[in-house]
């Protein structure tokens, strides 16, 4: 081992590992283990320069990493195939620059989205998302894995939220891209790759985000409706008003969402307002024009979103919204393959997107998976299959483009590849 | 000029009037909306398809010609500057809406559809494209993707960024790739929101899917004229800092009321002012009244003059028409305008505003704003003479005085108009070197062999080889 090469490790060992956070981190790995691959070292760096540090030895020795927040994406993609560094962010918390005036914050990537959440609303401010996402999710995570909710109908997903962020390259470049304005074409735009990329570039350390006033009036209606009539009384509703989410719920889900006891018969559409009271009145009445609608607990959203983060086996679909009814019955037909016991599937109404999940089937096989993207795909549509290394088909040259963006953040390519 | 074996091979794929190469007819093509720098490029191409496309993108790539791609040319920072001889990839021949699908609200088009007509094609079914640069008129979306364009109504419904589904790229070498695409949730990098704003340097945009947003249901347009700069900013602060979100909160100046009113724009604006706000809010009727109200509250504490409400859409379109034209009107006071482009955190404005104006008495010249407040996207409009050397060098130094303000209030050097040629010297304000290095990689990546419009975005101290030769026949105010 070179001297320099000592250093480093030293470096490492003394500042990151053996420290006071070191021994929480070895208990912890079986915990960060990634379907089953147990992690060789967790590291917890506790600023941008240390995970830039750490990122810059593992590109030396050639060492695989894979990062980690809240730990509820790790079933995303393929298994690793070899040991592995993990660098956590939980020591990167915390709302470091918040600027109520602006509408505007900068956060530790670490930081639990609970806490930035409740951070802002001492401002009556927060960020607009909604992701899937259980105690312990961060906004780093978030934005790697590009998560949002019901409420991208109005406010879209991390794409629209982030405005700056800091990374760590996989060679461990610590590098700044946005700021802290909300307009902002200087460059190209790095920041939009990033957001999604699963940890593929580097690690998030810091993210900056644009913020919205929580509204006067928040409230929720539900609406049963059979699974057939349900996409077009979505798009009457999306006409009829600019509510904040729409989302089709299957039965048993929508059971346990609104909390009843007895299952519901037919699918439910929950439909989110948000605005001065005047307004929600007024959006209440147009949809009752529609169909009859009953007020339901805004804890709903939480409900689906914890449901949803939990899976354990979990397709989304995409295609049209016209597309909705056939996305729906590839969705169906899958389900039998891969589910054992009831299923859930919600579909963000505004733009078709749905999702699946429940617990695997005894008898795994990813022919079925293929087949429905095969099926999708004839309706232009797509199939992200969370559990495996399930890739769409595409041209050739645009996989070669998306690999030489990695290789220009991650040149050893040590990042966690197997997840995209 | 490119050569006549090129001009021969290129003719045969596109016709004798696909190719110019006639240097008066080139002329129209030396310059774009910042016509502080001039170049003739060695030739223009007028494809019609992705097919057309791909064909001269070949026999450029075998050429090592290089090229830039353009939309209508009213680019604000030189971006499509054809440096070196470059050839112009006009998209002009490539105007079709394709389709307006109204169920999915989308749209498909080719790049050279102009911003307004696409509106104009949707709104029989209700719905509009929501980007509106002040030049919709005439600018492409083609255009407005390469640049990321902004527009007053950004401040609520995003810039296009936000509103684009997908695009089919050609490549420098002829290759096509499609990113994005409406419906699809593609389990990999975001490479279409990398491509928009890329300013022609990554390959061409030749088929375009835009989302569509529904028409608001109602509108209400308020003025509100104040005494002075000072106290308008505190107002658009405030509107921001109590979380409202109009549809557009606009800002124009005394200098600038005072060009608007002299000119064939003239909305009826007070004169004798320090400055006016357009606000304007939308959506359901029943929000409006309420959202009006809060806003004329901060208003007029904030000692505002006046504050009205359009009465009807012909008083509500002449104050948009009056402020989307402002720059035309403009052209009145002096032979040349720099109109600068920067944004600072909305909390900002009034001291940075105060600012700019200092740096423009103390260089005694003549300044006008009109910008997009809600934003904080300023846009400082010096009109000067060029042929004034002193002059010229008063406009330059205060205008990079301008730029260092606004980044050391937390800003960035552009909000809309893109680097360019123009805004390259300021990359460094806000990118550090291993940043823009990497940007380089990633130019790299989309264009090997660096002819995807050469020499700009990125400083060429930090992209050497997409610098080409010395520049020749670019004259520059300096």
């Amino acid at each position: 081992m070179t001297q320099e090469q000592q250093q480093r490790q030293q470096l490492v060992t003394a500042e990151y590992i053996r420290g006071e956070t070191g021994a929480r981190a070895e208990q912890g790995k079986g915990e960060c283990a990634i379907h089953g691959v147990v992690p060789a070292v967790v590291v917890e760096p506790s600023n941008g320069e240390q995970a830039a540090a750490v990122l810059a030895l593992c590109s030396a020795e050639g060492w695989k990493v894979e990062t980690i927040g809240g730990g509820t994406w790790l079933g995303h993609g393929a298994a690793p195939d070899a040991a592995f560094v993990l660098i956590s962010t939980r020591r990167l918390a915390g709302l470091e620059d918040y600027q109520p005036e602006d509408l505007t914050a900068t956060a530790g990537a670490g930081t639990t989205l609970d806490v930035l959440q409740a951070g802002l609303m001492e401002r009556r401010q927060w960020v607009a998302l909604d992701p899937p996402s259980l105690p312990g999710s961060t906004i780093g995570a978030t934005v790697a894995s590009a998560s949002a909710g019901p409420l991208r109908a109005r406010f879209g997903t991390p794409r629209d939220h982030v405005i700056g962020l800091d990374i760590a390259t996989g060679d461990g470049r610590l590098l700044h891209f946005g700021g802290h304005v909300v307009k902002n074409v200087a460059g190209y735009d790095i920041v939009r790759p990033i957001i999604g990329s699963f940890g593929t570039l580097g690690l998030i350390t810091r993210v900056s985000l644009r913020l919205r006033a929580i509204p006067d009036a928040d409230e929720t209606l539900a609406i049963t409706v059979p699974r057939g009539d349900a996409p077009e009384l979505a798009a009457a509703i999306a006409a009829a008003w600019p509510a904040v989410a729409i989302e089709l719920l299957s039965p048993w889900l929508a059971t346990e969402v609104i909390g009843e006891s007895a299952a519901r018969p037919e699918w439910t559409l929950l439909v989110r307002l948000q605005g001065h009271p005047a307004e929600n009145v007024e959006g209440r009445t147009r949809i009752n024009r529609l169909a009859p609608a009953v007020a339901v607990d805004t804890g709903v959203w939480a409900r689906l979103g914890s449901l949803e983060a939990a899976a354990e086996q979990y397709v989304r679909l995409a295609a049209k919204i016209t597309r909705m009814a056939e996305t729906l019955n590839i969705a169906n037909t899958l389900s039998d393959h891969i589910l054992t016991g009831p299923s859930r599937v919600a579909v963000h109404a505004c733009d078709g997107i749905v999702r699946l999940w429940g617990a695997p089937s005894a008898v795994h096989s990813a022919a079925p998976v293929t087949e429905a993207a095969q099926n999708i795909a004839t309706i232009d549509g797509t199939v992200i299959y969370r559990n495996a290394a399930q890739r769409n088909a595409e041209n050739g040259r645009r996989a070669r483009i998306e690999a030489g963006v990695r290789a220009a953040f991650d040149p050893a390519g040590i990042l966690a590849g197997y997840r995209l | 000029m490119i050569d006549a074996a090129l001009a021969s091979e290129l003719r045969s794929i596109l016709g004798d009037d696909g190719v110019i190469t006639d240097p008066g007819a080139l002329l129209v093509y030396e310059s774009d909306g910042l016509t502080a720098y001039r170049c003739l490029p060695g030739a223009v191409l007028l494809p019609r398809t992705t097919d057309d496309v791909c064909d001269v993108m070949r026999a450029l790539h075998k050429a090592g010609v290089a090229f830039v791609p353009r939309g209508a040319g009213t680019g604000l920072s030189g971006g499509a500057l054809a440096l070196n001889e470059a050839v112009v990839v006009s998209t002009a021949r490539m105007n079709q809406i394709l389709e307006v699908d109204p169920a999915n609200r989308l749209a498909r088009v080719q790049p050279a559809v102009i911003n307004v007509h696409l509106t104009a094609a949707a709104a029989p079914y209700g719905l509009y494209y929501a980007p509106d640069p002040s030049s919709q008129t005439v600018c492409t979306i083609g255009g407005n993707v390469g640049e990321n364009a902004g527009g007053p109504h950004c401040l609520k419904y995003g810039v296009t960024l936000n509103h684009i589904a997908g695009v089919t790229v050609v490549l420098s070498d002829g290759e096509v790739i499609r990113l994005g695409g409406a419906g699809r949730e593609e389990d990999g990098l975001d490479l279409l929101g990398l491509f928009i704003g890329s300013e022609g340097t990554l390959g061409m945009a030749t088929e375009i899917e835009v989302k569509l947003e529904r028409s608001a249901e109602a509108v209400r347009t308020m003025l509100a004229t104040f005494d002075t700069i000072d106290a308008a900013t505190r107002a658009v602060s405030a509107i921001i800092a109590e979380g409202m979100l109009p549809a557009a909160l606009e800002m124009v100046d005394r200098n600038a009321i005072l060009a608007i009113e002299a000119s064939a724009y003239a909305a009826g604006l007070p004169t004798d002012i320090g400055a006016a706000l357009v606000i304007e809010f939308d959506g359901p009727a029943a929000a409006l009244d309420e959202d009006v109200q809060r806003a004329r509250t901060i208003c007029e504490r904030e000692h505002a003059i006046e504050v009205r409400v359009a009465r009807d859409e012909p008083e509500r379109q002449k104050l948009w028409y009056a402020r989307k034209k402002a720059f035309g009107a403009m052209g009145r006071l002096a032979p040349d305008l720099l109109i600068q482009d920067a944004v600072v955190p909305r909390s900002r404005l009034p001291q940075v505003l105060a600012q700019v104006y200092e740096i423009a008495a103390r260089y005694d010249l003549h300044l006008c704003n009109m910008f997009h407040a809600g934003d904080g996207n300023l846009h400082p409009t010096i009109v000067f003479d060029r042929r004034d050397p002193d002059q010229l060098d008063r406009v330059e130094r205060a205008s990079r005085e301008m730029m260092h303000a606004c980044v050391t209030a937390g800003g960035t050097i552009t909000g809309e108009h893109g680097v360019g040629i123009d805004k390259q010297q300021y990359m460094e304000l806000v990118f550090s070197d291993p940043a823009m290095s990497l940007m380089c990689d990633v130019r790299r990546v989309f264009d090997p062999s660096g002819r995807a419009n050469p020499g700009k975005l990125l400083p060429t101290r930090v992209c050497r080889e997409w610098a080409g030769p010395a520049t020749r026949r670019v004259e520059n105010p300096t």
